[in-house]
């Protein structure tokens, strides 16, 4: 699915990524954690293609296509999906509106037919139910006057719309009570498959004991500097950052 | 310490211990007769024994100034200037002369002045501020100059700077502000008597604050300084200025010229405190400050930053402004302006965007009392080739009392997609919850209303150098009492 | 109007000529020593720039109409009066010509036209000026057309007097003018409530004068958007609030682009006596191209101290960011900035009211995205 082979990244002159590399097949779910300033923002918005952040080396392949060569949009449209962890706030646009563009665009990438509107509409209240998200919010413009918590439910929402073949999650727990963590997860949970794969980006071990990783990596100054399972993941929270990473 | 010393006494001789604002010193002077002309301009180039270039150039500048028009956009009322009523140069006979007696000083400008505390100059001088004083049209004394020449900085009165460093007055003086831009900078460059001269050369960040402090004593008396700051490459200098003006019924003329020049990585921080005479209750009297201030950030990532506290003159026109023609350049304006009783005031900036990426702020704070007008007046212009230029804009103003005025005059000009413009203004009076927990804590109303009004203008105060944040708080105050009933 | 044609023309004939020949007798556009003129200079049109993408619009607007408000009315009850006209804005010698040129008044009592909607297309009419008369409490809506490509070329004035408790909503809309200047001045009388919304699209040269004079607990409300991508598009307001407890509040935005100028200058003006005013004006410009320029003076000039008055203006072109957002959800940046400049203008098509109204809004607004 995601080839990550020794990639160097850096922004405004100053180098963030230090020659990362991972590895995520189809079916596979994995964990990234690490310190503040480690990468970990840095890597999800290279992935999706964020100007600014310049690729000194290394490579990408995503589904066997050099995933550096594509365009942000395009790079969606082959089923890459990034959960941000500040969404946007977009004034002026309807949130199920904007979820029905997204949808089409890629259908139309797909070479399908436009979604109908009552397909849309059946689909969007199924999935926006099993998220506990009002409909009211589905009508309101994009995030804006959302609380945080609803943001990030409103990511998820779109991801399991969206359904990708790969899912970036960028610390989608933070900002989150309890219960709206055990929902986003759950929403998570239901979108997994043994067709698509994730990357979860993450501080805490808390939210890896909803979606339980396959994998769990340790990144800091810019490398991964362990990998394991998800035991790996328990240790950490034992022993702290600065041990792991000495280690 | 020897020098601390030696600057204490030096100014105190200069003002004889009892410099107060707000009265006159009986001193005697040696003027030219009243009126303006072809002459007295001559006659003020002679008494400055200036080289013949510099003649020519003030004869030039005169000729333009009787083709020019007075500006007319500023929203102020006043009569027309008779020009030949004011005596263009006036220098005192000796420096010893000392004013006849304290008794002459009138005791409501006396307590307003002991509520400021101990007298500005000697503190300026306690804390390390090397000083210009200019008298009338005489810059009497520099202080510090030894220490300052070490470095190789220059400053100096500009009419000696004609005399000693004729090549850069010829390569900067009227190259920011063109002689011909309105009338008044032609004035001031036909007649223009003495001011500061400032060179910090490259690689020279300077030590001390240097400041100039301008008095109008004479009467009748046009006070027309000329500034001319140059900062080289990677040097920073920061700039005092403070006004003052004693009280007279006539109405006193000023226009000041103030020229900055930042080359690469400079950058020059100009504070100023005005508080020349506002004239009476009633607006009589008070002087007319007309100031054209500018600044050219011509190097890459040079930044001029502009600070002003204005509570004086009965009108004031100025305008500071920068000029950000290098790649990178900073502009920045912070301004509170104070009107109360009859004054009026027509202020702000311009920013005018020219290199790429240049960024400019401006935070204006007005409030108007009594009778007063207050406006604000600013541009923000984005040429085409300013890719990636930012602006920042925020002008809020207060009122008190609903025989004032506030107004609020933007002009945002953008050519250039990839720039990014806001402005943001807001008009209010002052909350009364606000007060109403000041004076429950005990506070007198005057007392609350200068609290909130400081606070209102806290942005732009932080911005003074420590010796006049004191000061200008005071002040702040003190402009606003007897304007809440 | 075929403005490819037209502009072909203009390049091919000498600019001089077209300028003392084409314009406005009294032509404000090149006087920009007058303040309030100031942006609104005819030099300044680059007819060198190649306006590939402009194309007219047929709007098809009757059809449209009729098609939505089987009950509306056009205006066929007319009365024409010789009226005694006053001015309560300030006087300019360009708005008196109007008067010169045509000392008859157009007087329509709308009152009588108890439909839903009524329409005013100001292309049925010779007469450069007009007077409306409103006084029912129940709200209406007005459609006001200003399109079609007129030989006269002289100033239109368009007076409104909205009595007390009277409820009156407007959509005015102007679309492929060469060249044309209006005045609208609204009096309103206590409690009386204005909305006004303007479309403006496809013009080259266009100036529209705004004038509010609010009685005592008066709401007014202007909501204008501006799509300009040829010559120079002027909007102008001055609301004057003369007694207390009124509000106002204004939002004008313009897309610009082909090389386009667009200029807005708005003023709030409260009284000494207008305690309890609330005034809002805000002015936001997008610039979709590097040759495209917007030039914005909101004013306020506040006699009273009991009041909440502010302002704001932002020209940029469209966030990055946001289109980032877009892309990563697989949506071409082409159509995100399509969706993005709807969203631009979303806010002045929310503020209009009646239903059928923000219908034929949003229809006409996409046909310009």
């Amino acid at each position: 699915m995601l080839n990550i082979n020794n990639l160097k990244v850096s922004i405004d002159e100053k180098e963030i990524l230090k020659g990362l590399s991972l590895k995520i097949n189809k079916g596979e779910v994995h964990a990234l954690m690490g310190p503040n300033g480690s990468g970990k923002s840095t890597l999800s918005y290279v992935l999706s293609g964020k100007e600014k952040y310049q690729v000194n080396g290394g490579s990408v392949d995503f589904k066997d296509n050099n995933l550096l060569d594509m365009d942000v949009d395009e790079r969606a449209n082959n089923g890459l999906f990034l959960a941000f962890q500040y969404p946007m706030e977009i004034p002026g646009v309807q949130t199920s509106f904007f979820l029905r563009t997204a949808m089409n665009a890629k259908r139309k990438f797909n070479n399908k037919p436009e979604l109908d509107a009552l397909e849309f509409a059946k689909e969007l209240k199924k999935k926006s139910q099993e998220l506990n998200i009002n409909p009211d919010m589905l009508k309101r413009d994009l995030n804006v006057n959302y609380s945080g918590g609803e943001k990030k439910k409103q990511e998820i929402l779109q991801l399991s719309m969206l359904d990708p073949d790969l899912a970036i999650l960028d610390e989608t727990d933070s900002g989150l009570d309890i219960d709206a963590l055990r929902i986003v997860s759950e929403g998570v949970n239901k979108a997994r498959n043994s067709e698509n794969s994730f990357l979860v980006i993450t501080h805490y071990q808390r939210l890896l004991n909803y979606i339980k990783p396959d994998f769990v990596h340790i990144i800091a100054d810019g490398r991964i500097v362990k990998s394991g399972d998800y035991s790996l993941a328990l240790e950490l929270e034992e022993q702290g950052y600065e041990k792991m990473a000495q280690a | 310490m020897a020098a601390t010393e030696q600057t204490i006494k030096q100014v105190k001789t200069l003002e004889s211990g009892d410099y107060k604002y707000g009265f006159s010193s009986d001193i005697e002077n040696i003027q030219a007769p009243k009126g303006l002309n072809e002459e007295i301009v001559k006659y003020i180039s002679k008494q400055k024994n200036e080289p013949e270039w510099m003649l020519e150039w003030r004869l030039k500048a005169f000729n333009v100034f009787n083709k020019l028009k007075k500006p007319d956009w500023a929203k102020l009322n006043f009569p027309e200037i008779d020009y030949q009523d004011y005596y263009y140069y006036s220098s005192p006979k000796s420096m010893k002369d000392k004013p006849k007696s304290l008794d002459e000083i009138d005791p409501e400008i006396l307590k307003t002045y002991e509520k400021l505390g101990i007298p500005i100059e000697e503190q300026k001088v306690l804390s390390g501020v090397a000083m210009d004083v200019v008298l009338d049209s005489v810059s009497i004394a520099t202080t510090y100059k030894k220490q300052l020449n070490d470095l190789g900085i220059i400053f100096c009165p500009i009419s000696e700077a004609i005399q000693e460093h004729p090549e850069l007055i010829k390569k900067y003086l009227g190259s920011v502000i063109p002689v011909s831009d309105h009338s008044f900078s032609a004035l001031n460059s036909a007649v223009f008597t003495d001011g500061s001269f400032v060179y910090i050369p490259e690689n020279v960040r300077c030590p001390v604050e240097l400041s100039t402090y301008f008095r109008i004593n004479a009467i009748n008396t046009g006070q027309f300084e000329r500034t001319l700051i140059i900062a080289d490459k990677n040097s920073y200098v920061s700039y005092l200025e403070g006004c003052t003006a004693p009280m007279r019924d006539e109405n006193q003329l000023h226009a000041a010229n103030v020229e900055l020049i930042a080359l690469d990585n400079a950058e020059i921080k100009y504070s100023t405190v005005q508080n020349w005479y506002p004239g009476d209750k009633d607006g009589k009297g008070g002087i007319y400050n007309f100031v054209t201030k500018r600044g050219a950030c011509r190097g890459v990532n040079s930044k001029i930053s502009w600070t002003q506290v204005e509570t004086g003159s009965a009108i004031t026109w100025k305008y500071p402004s920068c000029i950000l023609q290098g790649d990178n350049s900073k502009g920045e304006f912070y301004s509170v302006a104070i009107t109360n009783n009859f004054q009026q005031a027509d202020t702000g900036t311009k920013m005018i965007h020219i290199g790429k990426n240049t960024t400019s702020k401006i935070i204006s704070k007005g409030i108007s009392a009594g009778n007063a007008s207050n406006t604000y007046r600013g541009q923000v212009k984005i040429q085409p080739t300013a890719i990636n230029a930012r602006n920042f804009t925020q002008c809020d103003s207060l009122l008190i009392g609903n025989e004032c005025g506030a107004h609020t005059v933007p002009y945002i000009e953008s050519a250039n997609s990839d720039a990014q413009v806001e402005h943001e203004a807001t008009t209010s009076k002052i909350n009364e919850d606000q007060l109403f927990y000041c004076q429950q804590r005990g506070l007198s109303h005057e007392d609350a209303v200068g609290l909130i009004v400081n606070g209102f203008c806290k942005e732009v105060l932080q911005n003074l150098p420590m010796e006049f944040a004191v000061e200008a708080k005071k002040l702040v105050s003190i402009s606003l009492e007897g304007s809440v009933g | 109007m075929d403005v490819e044609k037209y502009i072909q023309n203009i390049k091919n004939s000498k600019l001089n000529q077209y300028f003392q020949n084409n314009l406005l007798e009294l032509n404000p556009f090149r006087n920009h020593k007058i303040e309030n003129y100031k942006y609104a200079q005819l030099n300044k049109i680059d007819y060198n720039i190649a306006h590939k993408n402009i194309h007219s619009i047929d709007l098809n607007i009757k059809d449209n109409f009729h098609d939505i408000f089987k009950n509306a009315k056009t205006m066929e009850h007319v009365t024409l009066d010789h009226m005694q006209w006053t001015f309560n804005a300030p006087d300019s010698p360009i708005r008196l010509s109007s008067l010169i040129k045509d000392p008859v008044v157009h007087s329509f009592d709308l009152n009588n036209f108890n439909e839903e909607v009524c329409i005013i297309d100001l292309s049925n009419y010779l007469e450069l000026n007009f007077i409306f008369d409103y006084s029912n409490n129940e709200k209406m809506s007005l459609i006001i057309i200003d399109s079609e490509i007129n030989s006269n070329k002289s100033p239109r004035y368009l007076k409104f007097n909205i009595h007390e408790k009277a409820n009156i909503e407007i959509l005015q809309m102007s679309y492929n003018k060469e060249n044309s200047l209006i005045f609208y001045e609204f009096n309103q009388n206590d409690s009386s409530n204005v909305n006004l919304t303007a479309l403006q699209a496809n013009n080259v040269q266009l100036r529209n004068e705004f004038y509010f004079n609010l009685a005592s607990h008066c709401s007014t409300k202007i909501s204008g958007t501006n799509f300009c991508n040829l010559g120079v598009n002027d909007n102008y307001s001055f609301i004057q609030h003369n007694k207390p407890d009124s509000s106002s509040k204004e939002v004008f935005k313009s897309i610009v682009d082909h090389g386009a100028i667009t200029n807005f200058q708005g003023k709030i003006y409260v009284d000494k006596i207008a305690q309890k005013t609330d005034g809002y004006q805000m002015s936001r410009s997008l610039l979709l191209d590097d040759i495209s320029k917007s030039n914005n003076k909101p004013e306020l000039e506040i006699y009273a101290d009991d009041v909440k008055c502010s302002h704001g203006s932002t020209i940029s072109k469209i966030d990055q960011d946001h289109l980032y957002y877009f892309n990563s959800r697989g949506i071409s940046s082409d159509l995100a900035t399509k969706i993005l400049k709807k969203a631009f203008i979303q806010e002045v098509l929310d503020s209009i009211e009646n239903v059928s109204l923000k219908q034929i809004s949003d229809k006409i607004v996409s046909s310009f995205l």
